[in-house]
């Protein structure tokens, strides 16, 4: 099923390239950042938040080999370009818990989830403080969807973009960031200077 | 991190504190909605989703859809669980039967098609979503683009993207699962749609792109 998914999300890619060739791209430096989250009955949903601080700590969960280098990657280079510190940490305990929720500002999460469209997605597991755009979640769960995203730059790329969302980050018409989706041509596996910029002025 | 622990502790608890007191307050005092189909569609939204497939245009859209049905969205019901390697990593998935429904290209079937959505909630969240989501379901008719999901899930059916549902809101055509995006009511989608103020009328515009 992945190369099938795979190959239909590449035709679909050369279709849209070929439907935005001739319209306006907004200006890559409009703002891409701030929280969006939605809330329902019962619990926090799904979308980008804000993390308390510049400590941002990952928990690692039965990530697949592929899946754990590209969240390594995307954290060594967060960590190292911007003014966020912290670390990445094989946990070997659910992040559904308390402990979790304090110590974690996310938990990473792989597997095939199918073809449901999404190459990624966040989900706010713990509670949430203020008001959007500066909405903090405590604990989001990250899923990478091994349906689409097996292969290793696509990986690279798909852990990057999730893992800004986690900071605030929100898509970008830059295709030089890992914030542009894919559908648009995303494929870049770093922050450009201007994702940098909004993630050094907030935290 | 032992204090940084502490004080993360100690602000999750305020926090929560004045937050559940926010909630209490806007409840007592809430009026009327303004749009009573939101937490319909609140519950099948993903903001900051990367998607595979994504259209410009209703003639690419319907080109690539599989299955494109006018009719009537019902209830949302949990579907499918599925977990990864870690206890914790469970992602549910929700379906909606279509009624009335009208084929207008692809072929499917019109006595119990349902259409399948992810659950981007925490699993033990999902009921009371619903439960609030359905209190809420759109009366209207829908107009849905839909891709067999193939493979091991072949005969499931899901929106080919989150501007493959579209509704007249207000006597506007509007994609509301695409607003999650911060994308504007008609996506790219509103040169077409300039002279469209009736479902029949997005029907007809869809048939001419056929």
């Amino acid at each position: 099923m992945s190369g099938f998914t795979t190959l239909r999300g590449v035709a679909v890619r050369s279709a849209m390239w070929g439907a935005l060739a001739g319209a306006a791209i907004p200006n890559a430096s409009a703002t891409n950042f701030g929280s969006t989250g939605t809330q329902g009955a019962g619990g926090t949903n799904n979308g980008v938040w804000l993390i308390f601080d510049s400590y941002f700590v990952i928990g690692k969960r039965a990530l697949g080999a592929t899946a754990d280098a590209s969240v390594d990657a995307a954290y060594t280079s967060l960590n190292s370009t911007t003014d966020i510190i912290g670390f990445t940490q094989t946990y070997g305990s659910s992040c559904e818990t308390a402990a979790a929720d304090a110590a974690y500002e996310s938990c990473f999460f792989d597997d095939n989830y199918g073809n449901n469209n999404l190459l990624g997605w966040n989900a706010c597991f713990g509670s949430v403080t203020g008001t959007h755009p500066n909405q903090v979640c405590s604990i989001q769960f990250t899923r990478l969807n091994t349906a689409y995203s097996a292969n290793g730059s696509l990986s690279q790329y798909n852990a990057c973009h999730e893992m800004a969302h986690t900071v605030g980050l929100r898509h970008s018409t830059d295709s030089a960031s890992c914030l542009m989706t894919f559908a648009s041509g995303g494929s870049s596996s770093t922050l450009t200077a201007h994702d940098r910029a909004h993630v050094n002025a907030q935290y | 991190m032992t204090g940084f622990d502490r004080g993360k502790r100690l602000l999750i608890g305020v926090t929560s504190f004045l937050l559940a007191a926010c909630v209490a307050a806007s409840t007592i005092g809430s009026g009327p909605r303004a749009q009573p189909d939101e937490d319909y569609w609140n519950a099948l939204r993903v903001p900051g989703a990367n998607e595979v497939e994504d259209y410009g245009s209703f003639g690419d859209m319907a080109a690539s859809a599989d299955l494109i049905v006018r009719g009537r969205l019902g209830t949302l019901e949990v579907g499918r669980i599925i977990r990864g390697d870690a206890e914790e990593d469970v992602v549910a998935m929700t379906s909606a039967g279509v009624f009335d429904a009208q084929i207008l290209a692809g072929t499917g079937p019109t006595d119990g098609l349902a259409v399948e959505f992810l659950a981007p909630f925490p699993a033990t969240s999902v009921q009371g979503i619903l439960d609030r989501a359905n209190a809420a379901s759109p009366s209207g008719d829908v107009l849905l683009f839909l891709r067999d999901k193939g493979g091991a899930e072949s005969g499931i059916f899901r929106l080919v993207s989150a501007t493959g549902l579209w509704e007249i809101n207000e006597g506007r055509p509007r994609a509301p699962l695409a607003e999650a995006n911060g994308l504007g009511p008609n996506h790219r989608f509103a040169g077409e749609l300039t002279d469209v103020s009736s479902f029949d009328g997005l029907i007809t515009l869809v048939e001419n792109r056929l």
